[in-house]
């Protein structure tokens, strides 16, 4: 009996113990250090939040090898992208549609926009109280500059939110507007798109904070960070845009159920004038900020970011992948990217001023002499010369056909190419994609007063201002004479020819409804035959164009579409 | 780290125990999980004992199990002696799309290692396939269980085991590239079919022809260079059994060596040497009784490896090289004596002469278990506790030079000017790369095993942690688990069995932590019943179904502790007037506090057969259901909520399949004969994966199994252009006729990624079988094992067909090219010196069926009668030569081993001669 006792009594301990290891394995069982940046430490740390807006800037469209960069350029007729089965062609074939769109930014510029939402709920958060509470001037400095600085990122990210939307706008019309932050719970929310109007006021409202709180200029380590100019700039290209053809009541709009949603109701002449008005006020309020730069090819070249002109640009590391896809192909490692078209090359003036033509004997043997400098700055030419070689297009040449992935429109791309590169020796530069620069506005400037106010005598001033930048010294225009559509005419093709390959004639022949015009022509190249020493020019067609109306406005992604009964559809689609 | 007191309080308690209890009992309870005698299992296990793995003379354990154990699939992917990683094991095929697909291993009752471990200190392995008999691995028995037992000691006085064995080995197949002039007609037709003028006039041919110069014409088969025609392999081992009943102790040294691919060549310190690979393994497995009712067991294991290698740390890079070098290339030597070479590419055998990599890696295992028998309390009642401790460390040396290789061209008649490329560098070493992880186990138990009359109860409560740390990894892989099982029964007739376990694991948030699994199971031994009493033809018939839940922690995530945010370096952006980078930060996909494991249900029903009382077989059907899989969801936020997709616990995978094993066997005096026949299949669907909305129907991986192959159709090649203008636009660069012509799936007139469609069957093949046939007549023996599968595709590498594309080498399958001529019979597309897009997709042309029948082993042996050597003190002795990998059926053309498509380290066939001797 004795010895049973004892026996009980040592299970029992034996059976104590496991129950103290079970409870003890709670312990064992989870993470004892917390190595990981926690949401809490990240929100109450200066540095984390830095850095955080910093991610938000780098979601601005690196551009230049992308689709919603530099290359969106060959969706329109200035230029054709030598590779076949490259997803940009889609637009050019008419084959993209809700399931797959090359310019695809829905998801991605969401994500930046949730980014920045939490961002500006938590910025708030960081914790200055050891400075606050420590004794001593330094301390007490670095706590009120850091203040300031915490409150200058707030709108520094609403600033980006805006740009984000803007592109969002752009594509697709009213979107969802979105500023609360979301976790995994929020599986079911459903938002509706915002009207078109609504949109764009919020685009507006929230610009118009910005440029109240940012600084007109940084000091030199913050340069490049969005300043008031950007966003007073930025606000009057947005109400550009709301002002142009194609978000007033049109075709497209009328046979549509939801037509706020892509277009405005009220007087279009009253948004010019808000336009223009908003663009005066940049004017007005960064007086000695921004000029025009001398030289045109500075604003192309690594040292772009420095050029006064630039009002906002996207920054990037050195890198040669741009070269890359660009070079003429005779060149190593070229691979033969985007290929201005013949379209493009035509419009360029002669030096005189007058228009190109093949008719007249003159121009056409020689077509690439006396003409506006910005051809020579912007495209490769047969005959020019690249790198230190001439650059040979023609049939049989150097960077011709029939070599693979040669140019078949007859010309290479020049515009923010560098071409000092030695690509064997891997080579790299700095490349500075223009969002918005001086030049831009005082077009945008010139289209706005000639809408509202034709015969406004600014309208020429600011034509010309563009015109006659030294390196360009292209003689002016006068526009006393003209009607309101022949100066229009002037201005659009200014714009094109100035602002070629800084992806805005995609957007500008949308929003001017010319786009089943100009993007339903064959593109044209040239086919080039070398007799001796002499050349043989012949204009071919090199690939016929599908655009239509419904291409107006992109498609809602269909992945979205599927998620959600609350998001309409545009037209068409 | 580990509470060890509690650990101390357990060791306290049972060796308190003991002496409370000490008794004289008669026997020891040899203690275990699973530990029942045949006739009471009722759950899919599979077993095999060393006899039947240690005749395939391989230098890894792995590659000795293929087709050997019913539901235990092995891919070999890497047949490089002494790489990890050199198979992917799969029981019951795959469950999950997940990356944790690997079984735990348990060795001698402890989590383990099997790398290292010798086919000849096996005693057993066992499959535990069902949740029956996994459930009790808690959070790592959904992928199944692979139980190793290693040998211990007899109770029988010592015996020496001395076993030497040599084998030569020889690839069975490498990719066939052409010798120079047949390469130069290829580039010269190349170049025509692309536009563009011959490279090789007939000068050049000449030149060939007239044997002109080695050097200005060369004509390299790199493979004839580099590779040795024989590469040894050896084993030696030497064995210690015996024992009392006190104690009792197995011990075992082994040497293996395999002698490299490479020939012998001088390495950078300017000695002879090639890559090879030696293993050391010892072994100390002993059992000691410290009373009548303790068994001590201390099980001691270690091996040391020793890898060298040459050109670069494995042989890849050497493989990968010569699959590019053109035959006319560059000599391997040049008139002066220094390599050939040229830009694009340097000398494999400077390479191999510059660059000495080696590998010490050294393992040791220990484990310690208590075994107190408590029949003196209860009848049937013992305790144990056990402890073990894995270790593994692993240096990398690195020795590499620079060197110049020169390309060649004729200056005149007699002298050459020389290009040099690469640069001269003195010898770097690098030790700072090294690799270890530990693990350590604790286990405590209670076994309850009795019979009252017509009852039989058998009883087991466990405990165990497990903690095992990594370098690399900053936090630890941790279990804690209560587990246990009870069975009843009844007459010998009915049986009844639950099991369960209760396991937490680090993997997981609080709330999430721990996770219960039961599983049941039934069986009726039908031949026990009296109306089946007398049956002469069905000597034994058993029933048995089992149904359960089990887990699997390795999940396959992103990144561990998913529940918690996550924020790294990312997306810098650049500001200043120097354009000076600032590093960004960016959340990765936002935390998911109810991250957990993978769960499985699973129902299993088996039946074992004994006919005649000779032949046995046995039977088992599963259904599985996987799900609670981790996936990067696509279906259901809102793309505008803006969330990164979050990686939710939804996939679903389900697998069924069956086993069946037929065994015969037959023994006389001068006779026997034992053949056994195991065929498995398992067939697996994606039920749900929440991938992405596709445009077509048939892009979906949903509703396919698990790596199901997405292809482009080749409808043959294009014949003319009306041909091309006539079908759908390729929008992989211009065709031309003589390239593959590919199905428009989608009948959209274009031919895109979007035409990939699902043809072919993932690589790990539905049907594994394997027959082993044993035959023995009086001193002569002879055993044979054949492997084969069914039910998978091969995709080839692109080695075997990228014929001059960036300047490569032509293998022979572009002989039968596409031509004007031979538009009718060519099998391959049309030559290209220019990069060939659309030739080169993933497509039905480049699929070879996986499907194989392999003559994977022959031994024949000799026991020398005893009389002869007796005089020796040699017990018993044998010699025997066998033959691995002799002979396959496939359809793979002579490409190549199906098993081992990527054109490097290639399958081996080898012929052994052995002596075995016993003291």
């Amino acid at each position: 009996m004795e010895y049973k006792k004892t026996f009980k009594k040592r299970i029992f301990f034996v059976f104590l113990s496991v129950v103290a290891i079970l409870v003890g394995c709670e312990k064992f069982l989870t993470k004892d250090l917390d190595t990981d940046l926690t949401h809490d430490r990240v929100i109450r740390s200066y540095d984390n939040n830095r850095e955080l807006l910093m991610s938000l800037y780098a979601h601005l469209t690196s551009a230049f090898t992308y689709t919603n960069g530099s290359k969106i350029e060959n969706a329109t007729d200035n230029a054709e992208f030598t590779s076949e089965g490259d997803d940009i062609q889609m637009f050019n074939k008419g084959t993209w549609n809700a399931y797959i769109n090359p310019d695809d930014i829905w998801q991605n510029h969401y994500k930046a926009i949730q980014k920045a939402n939490k961002f500006i709920q938590n910025v708030d958060s960081v914790n200055l109280e050891p400075y606050r509470l420590a004794q001593g001037e330094s301390a007490k400095k670095i706590y009120e500059t850091r203040i300031k600085e915490i409150r200058r990122w707030k709108y520094e990210a609403r600033f980006l939110r805006a740009f984000f939307y803007f592109e969002l706008i752009k594509r697709y019309g009213g979107v969802p507007i979105i500023t609360q932050v979301f976790d995994l719970t929020d599986q079911n929310i459903e938002v509706e798109r915002s009207s078109l109007k609504a949109s764009f006021d919020f685009v507006v409202d929230e610009l118009d904070s910005a440029a109240r709180h940012l600084p007109l200029q940084y000091g030199d380590n913050d340069l490049g960070r969005a300043t008031k100019g950007a966003a007073m700039a930025l606000k009057s290209k947005v109400l550009l845009y709301a002002a142009s053809d194609v978000y007033t009541e049109n075709a497209l709009a009328n046979t549509y159920v939801h037509k706020n949603l892509i277009s405005l109701d009220g007087d279009q002449n009253q948004r010019w004038e808000d336009a223009a008005e908003s663009i005066k006020a940049f004017l007005d309020s960064t007086q000695g900020q921004y000029s025009l730069s001398s030289n045109y090819e500075d604003l192309f070249s690594s040292r772009a970011h420095l050029e006064k002109e630039m009002i906002f640009v996207r920054r990037n590391g050195s890198a040669n992948n741009f070269e890359i896809q660009n070079f003429p192909i005779g060149f190593d490692l070229a691979r033969g990217g985007t290929t201005p078209s013949q379209n493009l090359v035509d419009a360029y003036e002669m030096k005189s001023g007058a228009k190109f033509s093949w008719a007249n004997p003159t121009m056409a043997n020689r077509p690439f002499e006396n003409r506006d400098p910005r051809l020579a700055s912007t495209i490769v030419t047969n005959g020019s010369s690249f790198q230190g070689r001439i650059v040979e297009t023609f049939f049989g040449g150097k960077d011709g056909k029939p070599k693979v992935n040669a140019t078949k429109t007859g010309y290479y791309l020049k515009k923010f190419i560098n071409q000092n590169l030695d690509l064997l020796k891997g080579d790299k530069s700095v490349h500075t994609w223009v969002f918005i620069r001086l030049a831009e506005i005082y077009l945008n400037y010139a289209e706005a007063l000639n809408e509202c106010m034709p015969g406004h005598p600014d309208i020429e001033v600011y034509i010309n201002k563009v015109r006659q930048r030294p390196s360009v010294g292209m003689p002016p225009v006068n526009i006393s004479g003209l009607n309101q559509q022949e100066v229009r005419k002037r201005i659009r093709h200014e714009r094109r020819v100035e602002l070629a390959f800084e992806g805005q004639r995609f957007w500008d022949l949308r929003r001017w409804m010319e786009a089943q015009e100009y993007l339903s022509q064959p593109l044209e190249g040239i086919e080039i035959e070398r007799i001796g020493f002499e050349f043989k020019y012949k204009v071919v067609t090199v690939e016929d164009r599908i655009f239509e109306s419904k291409m107006y406005f992109y498609p809602i992604p269909q992945y979205e579409i599927n998620l959600n009964n609350s998001i309409i559809q545009n037209p068409g689609w | 780290m580990i509470d060890k007191q509690y650990i101390l309080v357990f060791f306290v308690s049972i060796l308190f125990v003991n002496v409370l209890f000490a008794q004289d009992l008669d026997s020891v309870i040899d203690l275990g999980l699973n530990k029942y005698p045949a006739w009471k299992n009722t759950s899919a296990i599979s077993e095999i004992k060393r006899e039947g793995i240690q005749t395939n003379f391989t230098n890894s354990l792995v590659k000795s199990l293929g087709g050997k154990v019913h539901g235990l699939s092995v891919d070999i992917h890497n047949n490089e002696p002494g790489v990890k990683n050199v198979a992917s094991l799969y029981v019951r095929g795959r469950s999950t799309f997940s990356s944790g697909t690997q079984p735990l291993v348990i060795v001698d009752g402890f989590e383990g290692f099997m790398d290292k471990i010798l086919p000849h200190e096996i005693e057993s392995i066992k499959i535990l396939k069902d949740a029956a008999s996994t459930t009790i691995y808690g959070d790592r028995g959904a992928n199944g269980v692979i139980l190793i037992n290693t040998r211990k000691g007899r109770m029988e006085s010592l015996e020496i085991n001395l076993n030497i064995k040599h084998g030569i080995q020889t690839p069975t197949a490498l990719p066939k590239y052409l010798g120079a002039t047949s390469y130069m007609h290829l580039y010269n037709e190349a170049l025509y079919n692309d536009g563009i003028k011959k490279l090789y006039n007939q000068e050049d041919f000449d030149g060939y022809e007239n044997n002109a110069s080695p050097y200005l014409y060369p004509d390299v088969n790199w493979y004839d260079v580099l590779l040795k025609e024989r590469m040894p392999l050896s084993n030696y081992y030497l064995h210690f059994n015996g024992g009392n009943k006190v104690a009792r102790y197995f011990a075992l040294l082994n040497v293996l060596r395999d002698g490299g691919i490479f020939k012998n060549t001088e390495n950078l310190s300017g000695t002879l040497s090639s890559d090879d690979y030696t293993q050391y393994n010892f072994r100390s497995n002993v059992d000691i009784n410290v009373n009548k009712s303790l068994l001590a067991s201390l099980y001691i294991s270690g091996a040391v490896g020793e890898k060298n290698s040459m050109g670069g740390e494995n042989t890849n890079s050497i493989f990968d090289l010569i699959s590019n070098i053109p035959p006319n290339a560059f000599p391997v030597y040049n008139p002066n004596g220094s390599y050939g070479g040229n830009q694009l590419y340097v000398n494999p055998v400077g390479e191999l002469q510059s660059k000495y990599h080696t590998v010490d890696d050294r393992m040791l295992s220990v484990n310690f278990r208590l075994t107190q028998n408590l029949g003196s309390v209860l009848e049937g009642l013992s305790v144990s506790s056990g402890v073990s401790f894995n270790n593994y460390h692993a240096s990398y040396t690195m020795q590499e030079k620079g060197y110049r290789r020169f390309s060649l061209t004729e200056h005149n008649t007699s002298s050459f000017l020389y290009t040099a490329f690469g640069d001269e560098s003195p010898i770097s070493k690098d030790e700072s790369n090294a690799d270890r992880w530990q693990n350590f186990t604790f286990d405590a138990m209670v076994n309850y095993d009795r019979n009252y009359g017509k009852h039989d109860v058998d009883g087991v409560l466990m405990f165990k942690v497990s903690d095992k740390q990594q370098s690399y990894d900053y936090f630890p892989y941790r279990h804690a688990l209560l587990g246990g099982s009870l069975l009843y029964g009844y007459g010998e007739k009915y049986l009844t069995s639950f099991s369960f376990s209760y396991d937490g694991s680090y993997e997981f948030s609080s709330k999430e932590k721990f996770a219960f699994y039961p599983a049941v199971s039934l069986g009726w031994i039908v031949t026990n019943e009296n109306f089946f009493k007398d049956n002469n033809i069905i000597s034994y018939l058993k029933l048995r179904t089992s149904y359960g839940l089990t887990g699997n922690d390795n999940i396959g995530a992103s990144r561990r502790f998913l529940y918690n945010e996550f924020y790294y370096p990312a997306l810098s952006y650049y500001f200043g007037s120097s354009n000076s980078s600032h590093s960004g930060l960016s959340e990765s996909s936002l935390r998911n506090v109810n991250v957990t494991r993978e769960r499985q249900k699973e129902f299993n029903f088996g039946a074992e057969i004994q006919l005649l009382n000779t032949l046995d077989l046995q039977v088992d059907l599963f259904k599985r259901k996987r799900y609670n899989i981790l996936t990067k969801t696509h279906d259901r936020y809102s793309a505008y909520l803006g969330l990164e997709s979050p990686e939710l616990n939804v996939g679903e995978v389900e697998n069924s399949g069956m086993e069946v094993s037929i065994s015969y066997k037959y023994n006389s005096n001068n006779f026997s004969l034992g053949a056994t026949m195991n065929a498995w299949y398992a067939e697996n669907k994606i039920l749900n994966n929440a991938e992405a909305m596709n445009l077509y129907s048939y892009l979906y991986k949903r509703g396919h199994p698990i790596g199901q192959p997405f292809v482009l159709e080749s409808l043959g090649f294009f014949k003319d252009q009306d041909d091309i203008q006539n079908s759908p636009t390729q929008g992989f660069g211009t065709v031309r006729p003589g390239d593959i012509k590919y199905k428009d799936q989608n009948n959209d007139g274009i031919i895109n990624d979007n035409d990939m469609f699902p043809i072919g069957l993932p690589s790990l093949a539905k049907l594994n079988a394997g027959i082993d046939l044993f035959i023995r007549y009086k001193n002569f023996a002879v055993s044979v094992f054949v492997n084969g599968v069914s039910g998978g595709t091969v995709s080839l590498d692109p080695k075997y067909y990228k014929a001059i594309q960036n300047q490569s080498n032509v293998s022979d399958l572009a002989l039968n090219r596409w031509t004007e001529n031979m538009a009718d019979v060519a099998t391959f597309p049309r030559l290209s010196s220019i990069n060939n897009e659309n030739n080169f997709k993933a497509s039905t042309l480049w699929q070879r069926k996986r499907d194989f029948l392999k003559l994977q082993n022959i031994e024949l042996s000799y026991e020398i009668p005893k009389r002869t050597l007796s005089v020796l003190g040699i017990q018993s002795s044998r010699l025997y030569v066998s033959g691995n990998n002799l002979w396959t059926i496939d359809h793979m053309e002579g490409l190549g081993d199906p098993q081992l498509v990527h054109g490097r380290y290639p399958a081996l066939r080898s012929y052994n001669l052995g002596v075995d001797i016993k003291f």
